[in-house]
């Protein structure tokens, strides 16, 4: 009797320990992947994507320069200060507009330091957004589509005309 | 016609279309320093700080070499900016055991950062001795780390870094050319040195157009390359005649 309660409370214990690194791990796999979970305000892709507005009207910097660009907050209100007023976070993103604070919005996809990467070419070569940032229009929680590795934008870059493919192979075309 | 006598100093063409280069008129430059301070600007470079520059760790893409002439009282100084000459037989490539250093179509001498394990074989083979190695990592001051150019990694500890034709703003420039469906058009793109220099002895083009500002000073009965005869092909063509800076 005395032993099983001994187990008991070893296992207990060890149960425990899992159970904090767990959510030492859960939360430290959250700051690695910054998701939409951790927005300041929820934001919801597919509401907006079924109301038929497309990715270029909000990530209008994608079409000419290297950043898609995460919209203002005047952009958000020129079309809230009439549309869905009454919802939470519609109100939330009109008190910063209110209190004229830019929303910190946390970015998702990522590049690292020594990629070069700019969205106007790719967008010029006809390429969708959804080919790399996957279907962000039925995206509750908008998550890394793919792992944007070396290998994997190599794999389009080897695919082009030939003529085109020494230069889109070239290590200082993406690597700074 | 004399100035056609002279054999040009033309680099021998790659097959692609363009040969990016540089002509420096020694006989322009007063040696004032500021394409080096424009290149540490533009493309992150650390300033390692007095002790280490003793130790001859100082980083710099370009540098200034002065040369006395003749004796005092009758004595002038002589400048002359060394950067990376983007050699067409580069001495720095073939050593590298990790590929990291390479020849693109377009005649850039590339350094690949994240690629470079330090063995620095490309430093001791460049017979220029424009490749600077990280001996730590790169620290800036206060203010200078809120002006890092986005467009340039920040090199880290234990990798070569080099000037690269300021290959950022080529791309922009090609970029911008492309998104318009224009050519690039001579002068459009410019080093940051060459942006910079007040006397405009810094010039910057394509050699494989003839009509190009570099291709024309080229053909200057001044022109010569540096240490020519180790047979290197330098894209940086150097013009200097006689007295004329005196």
């Amino acid at each position: 009797m005395i032993n099983r309660t001994g187990t008991r409370w070893r296992w207990s214990v060890i149960v425990g320990i899992l159970f904090l690194l767990s959510l030492v791990a859960a939360r430290s796999y959250q700051e690695a992947t910054p998701s939409q979970r951790d927005q300041p305000v929820a934001f919801r892709h597919p509401i907006h994507a079924q109301a038929g507005i497309q990715c270029l009207y909000c990530h209008s910097e994608a079409a000419r320069s290297q950043i898609a660009g995460i919209p203002s907050v005047q952009k958000c209100v020129g079309c809230h200060q009439v549309i869905a007023t009454e919802e939470k976070p519609v109100q939330e993103m009109l008190g910063y507009w209110e209190r004229d604070e830019p929303i910190p919005w946390r970015r998702v996809t990522v590049q690292l330091d020594f990629v070069y990467f700019s969205h106007q070419p790719h967008l010029g070569a006809a390429l969708n957004c959804e080919t790399c940032h996957g279907n962000v229009a039925q995206m509750e929680v908008v998550e890394p589509a793919v792992d944007m590795h070396m290998g994997w934008c190599l794999q389009c870059h080897e695919a082009q005309p030939a003529i085109k493919v020494a230069r889109l192979v070239d290590c200082i075309t993406c690597h700074k | 016609m004399a100035k056609e006598e002279r054999q040009s100093a033309d680099p021998p063409t790659p097959a692609a279309g363009r040969r990016w280069g540089m002509v420096i008129d020694l006989d322009r430059c007063t040696g004032c320093q500021a394409c080096v301070v424009a290149c540490h600007a533009e493309n992150n470079v650390p300033v390692v700080g007095e002790a280490e520059a003793a130790y001859g760790r100082s980083m710099h893409w370009i540098r200034i070499e002065r040369y006395w002439e003749g004796e005092y009282p009758r004595i002038k100084a002589r400048f002359m900016p060394i950067l990376c000459q983007q050699c067409t037989e580069a001495p720095c490539e073939p050593v590298c055991p990790v590929f990291a250093t390479y020849h693109s179509e377009e005649g850039l001498n590339a350094q690949i950062y994240n690629r470079c394990i330090g063995t620095r074989y490309c430093g001791s083979a460049c017979p220029y001795k424009v490749r600077v190695f990280n001996w730590f990592d790169p620290q800036f001051p206060e203010l200078l780390a809120e002006q890092l150019n986005p467009d340039v990694t920040v090199r880290s500890r234990g990798v070569i870094e080099k000037c690269t034709f300021c290959v950022q703003r080529i791309r922009r420039g090609e970029e911008a050319a492309l998104a318009e469906g224009r050519p690039v058009v001579d002068g459009e793109i410019q080093p940051a040195c060459v942006q910079t220099c007040p006397s405009e002895a810094l010039v910057f083009g394509d050699f494989n157009d003839h009509d190009s500002r570099v291709s024309q000073l080229a053909r200057s009965r001044r022109s010569f390359r540096l240490l020519d005869q180790l047979g290197t092909a330098p894209a940086v063509i150097y013009l200097k005649g006689g007295e004329t800076n005196v």
